[in-house]
């Protein structure tokens, strides 16, 4: 029993720490950034141009990797979520991406296949190892368990079956490779909740948004608390139907030895998050690895047997891994920076528009909303500003004849007259809102050539 | 091997697949409009195919210069890199191209010759009815933002700027221009 906990412990270690490092990698990766965007030393400056929150980060940077003689060279080898990462400069990439990659472009790309043979071989001795050991989904909605459970006192939920087939997710990934032939776009990474949730902390560091991922992953943890445990990576995962395909011929094996079970005993069907049947040994293609099962075995039936000779197989994998990874390995190059427009030379320069295409005219619209450090304190916090410039891409004229600008915002309506242009070619109109938050609607018209124009503009106002 | 009611499910998924790859292959072909790839992009459609989502050019980019793109976009181009030079322009450091994984990027060297012959972004237009210096003032940022003076980017009297056939279009011109909106722009296509 002790072992098996010690089993238990170092997959929980693992399961965290792959989390962890991943986090700890795009958190270096925008303290290198910001490194370089506002020099050494430059961490007040961060904090004053794009908040406290950058300002730590770039703290954060120089505390851990400062000691190095190159820290951002040493950062550029670490970059990448699960879907591909590089560690030490040396690139994997998630089969299921690179068979995507194939099917999609329908030519071969020789690094990507050096890059998917340390997974494939990895998915071929150790079989779906990667589900219970690495992915993140599966880490959370381990966590979610845990939470759910002391919700409602200790009383778990069961692994209820749908009655809606394991088979289902073998045909979603048949139809999923259909749809990436015909349209050329290789649709995996949109059905990847481990993706999204990389991308999630991505844009959270590095911009503080989310962006649509995040219900995708919302969704799957919603359906886990409320009807069943992994139903997504039960019936629905693309990735693990390819992981349990490619496990077939696996040398891991959770299996029975061979005495009788108990009569009826199903405590190791129970503990089973995947629902599988550990003491019959059918479909265990999709056992995930995670010896869940092992410790409820009141007899100690079940156990890891390793089947095969495990030194041929070690010595596989690391000339696999030697050879594959050897190939990616590339030198990262660093240059000066160039000497100009690259900080922030012009704070106050409004960079938000928006440009519609109508006809034969371009038109560019862009917003000012006098944002800047004090703007909470200005006089008028809620004024906006906009720059409408008209082009005709048939003359390369700009317009300059007269116009009209109603600017719509939950009903309530301004209509502006402009005879002339501004400025140069420019009509520039200021707006009172009560309040400069949301969305607005523009509504310009102005005389083309072949009569009055209307055109409709919805800006996004902060 | 399948029972029937297991065949019509694939049938089910199989039609799903069709639908839906049809459909992200009307999206694919679609006009997007002024988007700047980063550097080494293959062209467009070919790009949506080979870019696989991984998010590390976005990482690694020492500019914050790259962004994704949003549902907004399209089925087809979802969560793939672009770069609105105005808010933050290229510099050309060649990193994005040695981290991506597939041919999407192509991988260039971090060598101003080679960036020259290789890399093509699109190209700065100057719109003479906005620019200071053809309208009576002298200026001449864009061309001190230039990393290639004199050979994308060269000046006239009163430092009027005209656009050369070498320019590889990584916006720091567009990205420094003092006239509100900018009176030089890249076009992926001119």
């Amino acid at each position: 029993m002790k072992d098996m906990n010690i089993l238990l412990n170092m997959r929980k270690t693992v399961q965290i720490g792959v989390v962890v490092s991943l986090v700890l990698i795009i958190m270096v990766s925008y303290g290198a950034t910001l490194h370089q965007v506002y020099g050494p030393g430059g961490e007040h400056l961060a904090g004053l141009m794009e908040g406290k929150w950058s300002f730590w980060l770039y703290r954060f940077f120089t505390e851990t990797m400062g000691a190095l003689r190159e820290p951002v060279r040493v950062a550029d080898g670490f970059k990448g979520t699960y879907w591909s990462i590089t560690v030490f400069g040396l690139t994997i990439t998630d089969p299921l991406a690179g068979l995507g990659h194939l099917v999609a472009t329908r030519s071969v790309y020789i690094p990507l296949i050096f890059g998917m043979l340390v997974p494939l071989f990895a998915a071929m001795t150790l079989g779906r190892a990667y589900c219970g050991w690495i992915c993140p989904m599966n880490t959370l909605l381990e966590f979610t368990d845990k939470l759910r459970n002391r919700l409602r006192r200790g009383e778990s939920l069961p692994t209820k079956d749908l009655h809606s087939g394991r088979l289902n997710k073998y045909f979603l990934l048949t139809a999923l490779f259909i749809a990436a032939a015909i349209s050329g776009v290789s649709v995996f990474p949109y059905l990847m909740p481990q993706l999204h949730l990389g991308k999630e902390v991505f844009q959270v560091v590095y911009f503080g948004s989310i962006s649509w991922g995040i219900f995708f992953i919302c969704g799957i943890i919603l359906f886990e608390i409320l009807f069943t445990r992994r139903g997504w990576c039960r019936y629905l995962c693309p990735a693990g139907a390819l992981l349990s395909l490619l496990a077939v011929p696996r040398l891991l094996r959770v299996e029975k030895t061979a005495r009788d079970c108990i009569q009826g005993c199903r405590s190791c069907v129970d503990a089973c998050p995947l629902g599988l049947e550990p003491h019959t040994g059918a479909s265990m293609m999709e056992c995930s690895q995670c010896g869940l099962c092992l410790p409820r075995c009141e007899e100690g039936l079940l156990g890891f047997r390793w089947r095969g000779n495990m030194r041929l197989a070690i010595f596989a994998g690391v000339a696999i891994a030697f050879f594959a990874l050897a190939n990616t390995a590339q030198a990262h190059h660093i240059r000066g920076l160039p000497h100009y427009g690259y900080t922030e030379n012009y704070p106050q320069n409004p960079t938000r528009e928006k440009v519609v295409k109508h006809k034969h005219y371009y038109i560019y619209v862009t917003t000012y909303s006098f944002e800047g450090l004090q703007r909470e304190k200005s006089d008028t916090p809620d004024d906006v500003q906009f720059y409408i410039y008209i082009k005709n891409m048939k003359t390369g004229q700009s317009y300059t004849g007269r116009m009209d600008v109603e600017i719509t915002r939950k009903g309530v309506r301004a209509l502006y007259h402009r005879g002339s242009p501004d400025e140069e070619a420019v009509y520039r109109i200021r707006h009172s809102f009560k309040k400069s938050r949301g969305g607005c609607l523009l509504n310009i018209r102005f005389d083309g050539a072949a009569g009055r124009e209307d055109v409709r503009i919805k800006i996004k106002l902060n | 091997m399948l029972t029937r009611r297991e065949f019509i499910r694939l049938s089910a998924f199989g039609g799903a697949g069709i639908a839906l790859g049809g459909g992200l292959l009307l999206d694919r072909r679609r006009e997007r409009f002024l988007i700047i790839r980063p550097p080494g992009a293959l062209a467009e459609e070919r790009f949506l195919s080979s870019c696989v989502r991984c998010f590390k050019c976005g990482n690694i980019c020492p500019n914050t210069a790259i962004r994704f793109m949003g549902p907004e976009y399209g089925p087809a181009a979802m969560d793939t890199p672009y770069i609105l030079p105005r808010d933050q322009a290229c510099m050309l450091c060649m990193k994005c191209t040695q981290v991506c994984p597939t041919d999407a990027l192509q991988k260039i060297a971090d060598d101003p010759q080679e960036i020259l012959t290789r890399v093509r972004m699109g190209k700065a237009v100057v719109d003479e009815n906005l620019c200071y210096s053809y309208n009576g003032r002298t200026c001449g940022v864009c061309y001190r933002a230039c990393p290639y003076p004199d050979v994308a980017l060269k000046v006239k009297l009163f430092e009027q700027p005209v656009v050369l056939d070498k320019c590889v279009g990584c916006g720091l011109c567009e990205r420094v221009c003092i006239h509100i909106p900018q009176a030089i722009r890249i076009y992926t296509e001119v």
